[in-house]
């Protein structure tokens, strides 16, 4: 009897590890690009892999792309790093890894120790490819984050110190700067010419109220109707990520939804 | 011919007596001789008189048809000439001075028949800062102003520093106020990826009785009326019984705009002031805007002062600028002129300072 109850738990063990694993298509060791969400078909992996492998041998990293279905209740920051020291550990200057999951629409992109030095803002590489994520051009922001990396990586070997896209000179920011400058300039000049008098009108006598005779005989707040708006939370483009497990100690990260 | 103006002058020496700004007494400034105000009021209550007479005497001899050919009848009418009563000399002045200065002489000389009967006012504020305070204030005045051009400080001369006492009504009045208000209560909160903002409107109404104590509104023409209130406030708890001992050495003008003229810009003050008051009891809300009010006044009661003023005129670039100082609290007001170049320069340099705080601010955002 005993044997046959601990043979059916064996039994039901081995078919949940066989039910799991089946569910995950088998993945090529090393492979640069995985996808087990069916987002990006064939010639797209084949593209995307051949344009990694150029990157990783001009720089001599490890590039790795993640398409899942779900991650279930799991961290997506922490399978990032995970994924990244499993999969793409052991380049002379390091790893990234861009991981997408479909069902909760998430992204993350991670850099282990050594690549963080390279790129310690993740988030630049997101802003990137954010839009194309957004489009459902998933190609796109895959080619996105490639271009992004050899960037970054580029302007390291040239000018060794890390990109920073904060570094770059915004044009937009520099019209906002100069329209709100003049503004401000317009202000001053009015504050500063008003201030050359103090003649006015007086509109009000309350330095005369006798305050103690103040009596309010009715004091009344009576609710009419209530006006109920909804919209649609902004979607946030994430921010720096910090390495929060043992597992990716000392790397970086930034994700967000799209 | 008898005399229309009379002098106050020192029992004891002759010499002019003035009233000295903070104190309370009337002092000969030759020999030092103090009197009381009292003592001064009947000392000269029958020179008071006999002015007087000879005063509404002259006034039925008036006879405009007499004057220079060029005065038209409507300014003949405004100018009455009085006699300095040190001198002699013909003291023209306009119809509402009460006190003034023989220009001849420098005697300080009052003009009796400007206060008689209901021209005579119910209470003054005395003087308590002196001319020197009124050119310090004036001085201080002219700091912090970053406009100011470098040669008005520099070649600035004070033309002429005049102490008045200027006619005010000062009204009481007790009033019903009500008001009704629209307010909102907003609230926002987050339901799943939506964002709900939930705006709650009430109507609040208010209904208030008050009352006001001498709200000041100066009765005087020639006073401009933006610049009587902005030397305000006074503090009425130094206001004395009226005395024209406390009028000499000063000018003084009687009222030319009646208390019914005056009562529309209290009653505006008042009615202002009752609905901020109301307006301040509506609480705890976001947003909160008056819909309609009404302002009943059920007790209204005036009364007549004079007030302290020293007037300042100084000249830039052959412009006059006119500085008031209240005369009991030293409040300077006025209009300073300003330099075109610095009122271009220093905006642009804080446009072109604040510019990089702006390029970092809209980085974050662009």
């Amino acid at each position: 009897m005993i044997k046959n109850i601990c043979a059916t738990i064996l039994f039901l063990v081995a078919m949940s590890f066989s039910v799991t694993f089946a569910s995950m298509p088998a993945r090529m060791i090393d492979a640069e690009v995985f996808d087990n969400s069916q987002t990006l078909s064939k010639n797209e992996i084949q593209s995307l892999t051949n344009k990694i492998q150029t990157v990783q041998q001009k720089h001599g990293v490890k590039i790795g792309i993640e398409f899942l279905k779900s991650i279930g209740n799991a961290n997506i920051a922490n399978a990032a790093h995970e994924l990244l020291n499993k999969h793409y550990d052991g380049a002379a200057n390091g790893g990234i890894i861009f991981v997408v999951v479909m069902d909760s629409r998430n992204w993350y992109v991670a850099t282990d120790s050594k690549m963080d030095m390279l790129i310690p803002n993740a988030k630049d590489i997101g802003n990137q490819l954010i839009n194309n994520l957004r489009d459902g051009d998933y190609f796109g922001a895959c080619e996105d984050y490639i271009n992004a990396v050899d960037k970054s990586l580029s302007y390291y070997e040239q000018n060794g110190a890390a990109y920073n896209s904060d570094d770059e000179f915004n044009i937009m920011a520099a019209m906002a700067a100069v329209i709100l400058g003049i503004f401000f300039g317009v202000m001053v000049r009015s504050w500063l010419i008003g201030s050359m008098s103090n003649v006015h009108h007086e509109a009000a006598a309350l330095d005369y109220l006798k305050r103690e005779t103040v009596k309010f005989i009715k004091n009344r707040d009576t609710y009419l109707y209530t006006n109920t708006e909804r919209r649609v939370k902004p979607q946030s483009s994430g921010g720096r990520g910090s390495s929060g497990g043992g597992s990716h100690s000392g790397g970086g990260g930034a994700g967000g939804s799209f | 011919m008898a005399n229309t103006s009379v002098s106050y002058k020192c029992p004891n020496c002759g010499a002019p007596l003035s009233f000295q700004p903070g104190k309370k007494t009337v002092t000969c400034e030759y020999c030092g001789t103090e009197f009381e105000v009292a003592a001064i009021e009947e000392m000269f209550q029958s020179q008071n008189e006999m002015a007087t007479a000879a005063a509404e005497a002259q006034q039925s001899k008036w006879d405009i048809a007499g004057a220079g050919e060029n005065w038209l009848p409507a300014e003949i009418s405004n100018l009455q000439a009085f006699t300095c009563s040190s001198c002699g000399a013909e003291l023209v002045c306009d119809e509402n001075t009460m006190a003034t200065e023989c220009v001849y002489c420098g005697n300080p000389t009052m003009i009796p028949k400007r206060f008689d009967g209901k021209l005579k006012p119910d209470y003054v504020i005395p003087f308590k800062k002196t001319k020197a305070d009124a050119v310090a204030a004036l001085k201080n005045f002219y700091k912090g102003h970053y406009l100011l051009p470098d040669n008005f400080t520099a070649n600035n001369r004070v033309e002429a520093i005049q102490p008045m006492y200027v006619p005010f009504w000062l009204f009481d009045s007790r009033i019903n106020s009500q008001a009704e208000f629209k307010a909102k209560k907003i609230r926002r909160y987050d339901s799943g990826n939506m964002i709900v903002t939930e705006t709650k409107f009430y109507n609040c109404q208010r209904v208030a009785t008050m009352s006001f104590e001498k709200i000041p509104a100066d009765g005087s023409k020639k006073m401009d009326d933006a610049y009587m209130e902005s030397i305000e406030p006074f503090n009425y708890s130094e206001l004395v019984p009226f005395s024209t001992a406390y009028l000499t050495g000063y000018l003084a003008d009687k009222y030319d705009v009646t208390a019914e003229e005056c009562a529309a810009r209290a009653d505006k003050r008042v009615e202002n002031s009752a609905i901020e008051v109301l307006k301040s009891s509506v609480k705890d809300f976001n947003s909160v805007e008056m819909v309609n009010s009404a302002v009943v006044k059920e007790v209204g009661k005036v009364i007549y002062a004079l007030v302290p003023v020293w007037i300042l005129t100084t000249r830039y670039n052959d412009k006059p600028y006119t500085f008031m100082m209240n005369g009991q609290t030293g409040k300077v007001v006025g209009s300073l002129p300003y330099d075109s170049g610095k009122a271009f320069k220093y905006p642009a340099i804080a446009a072109l300072a604040s510019m990089p705080v702006f390029y970092i601010l809209a980085s974050m955002f662009l």
